[in-house]
C-alpha cells in the first residue's frame, strides 16, 4: 500500500461525501449537496471552506432574481486528489483480499 | 513520518482493520456518485407550462390568424430553444429552471439506455407526423387548435412524470456498470 496517494484532506468522510458528490456534476447549488449529504448550512460552509483553502473546490455566490445563491464545483486538483485517494483506497482492499485465505 | 501518522490514522478510523474502512470509503464515493447522477433533469413546473403553451400557439396560431404567421411563429420558437439551451448551461440559468445541479454527461449514457432513447425518438417522431398528417391535408376545421390544445395540455398535465421517466431511463442503463472505485473510467 502507497500511504503517499491517501490524502489526509479526504480521509475526513464527510469531506470525502462532498468530493464525491461533486465529481459526478459540473457545479451543484449549495442547499443541493447540503441536503444530499445531510449537513447543516454553518457545517457544509465550514467543510467547503477547507476543501476550497486547498484548492479543490471552487465557490461562486450570485443572485437568481433577488436570492442569493451559491453553487460549488470540483476543481481540477479536486479531481486528481479524489482520484488519487481512491486508487489508494482500491489498492488497500485489493492488498488486504490478496492477503485472506 | 506523516506517512505512517497518515496510516495509523486509516487504521484508527476503523480501530480494527484499515480495509474495511477503506471498502467503506468506497461504497460511500460510489454511493455520492450515483447520487449525483440520480439529480437529473426534474424541472420547476413552470418549464412545463411554458413548453405547452408554447406548443400549443406552434400549432394552433396558423388556423387562427393565417399562414403567415407560420415563419414567425417558427422563428420564435427557435429563440425560445435557444434560451432554453443558453439557460440550461448556466448556473442562474439552471437555478432559474429549477435544476440545481449540471451532471456531467460522460458516461451517462449506456447500451442499456440507448434501447429506451431509442424508444422515445420514435415516439416523438410518431407524434411529429400525426401532427403534420393532421394540419398538412387539414382533416378537419381548426385541426390545429384541436391538436395544440391535445398536445400542450399534454405536456403540461405529463411533463413532469415524462421528464422524471426519462431520468430513470437514463440513470437505468448505469446499474450494475463498474462504479469509479472499480475502475479508473
Amino acid at each position: 500500500m502507497d500511504p503517499a496517494d491517501l490524502d489526509p484532506v479526504l480521509l475526513d468522510p464527510t469531506r470525502l461525501s462532498i468530493t464525491s458528490l461533486l465529481v459526478g456534476v459540473k457545479w451543484a447549488e449549495f442547499a443541493w449537496v447540503r441536503d444530499s449529504v445531510g449537513l447543516s448550512a454553518s457545517a457544509l460552509s465550514k467543510q467547503v471552506s477547507t476543501l476550497e483553502a486547498r484548492g479543490y473546490v471552487e465557490v461562486e455566490k450570485g443572485y437568481v432574481g433577488k436570492r442569493p445563491r451559491t453553487w460549488l464545483n470540483l476543481s481540477g486538483a479536486g479531481r486528481a486528489a479524489l482520484n488519487s485517494h481512491v486508487t489508494a483506497l482500491r489498492r488497500i482492499v485489493e492488498e488486504s483480499e490478496g492477503r485472506s485465505p | 513520518m506523516w506517512m505512517s501518522n497518515l496510516l495509523a490514522e486509516v487504521a484508527m478510523s476503523d480501530r480494527s482493520d484499515p480495509s474495511a474502512e477503506a471498502a467503506r470509503a468506497l461504497r460511500d464515493v460510489d454511493r455520492r456518485r450515483s447520487q449525483a447522477r440520480a439529480s437529473m433533469p426534474i424541472e420547476s413546473r413552470w418549464v412545463s407550462v411554458v413548453a405547452g403553451v408554447v406548443v400549443f400557439v406552434l400549432l394552433a396560431a396558423p388556423d387562427v390568424f393565417g399562414e403567415w404567421v407560420r415563419p414567425w411563429i417558427n422563428f420564435a420558437m427557435l429563440g425560445l430553444l435557444a434560451v432554453y439551451e443558453i439557460m440550461r448551461r448556466t448556473r442562474r440559468g439552471s437555478s432559474a429552471l429549477g435544476r440545481p445541479t449540471l451532471v456531467r454527461k460522460v458516461g451517462l449514457a449506456s447500451p442499456g439506455s440507448a434501447y429506451f432513447v431509442r424508444l422515445g425518438l420514435i415516439a416523438v417522431l410518431a407524434v411529429a407526423a400525426v401532427v403534420a398528417l393532421v394540419q398538412g391535408y387539414r382533416l378537419f376545421p381548426y385541426a390545429g387548435v384541436v391538436l395544440g390544445a391535445l398536445l400542450g395540455g399534454a405536456l403540461i398535465v405529463f411533463g413532469p412524470a415524462w421528464h422524471r421517466y426519462l431520468a430513470a431511463l437514463t440513470m437505468r442503463g448505469r446499474r450494475g456498470e463498474a462504479g469509479a472505485v472499480d475502475g479508473p473510467r
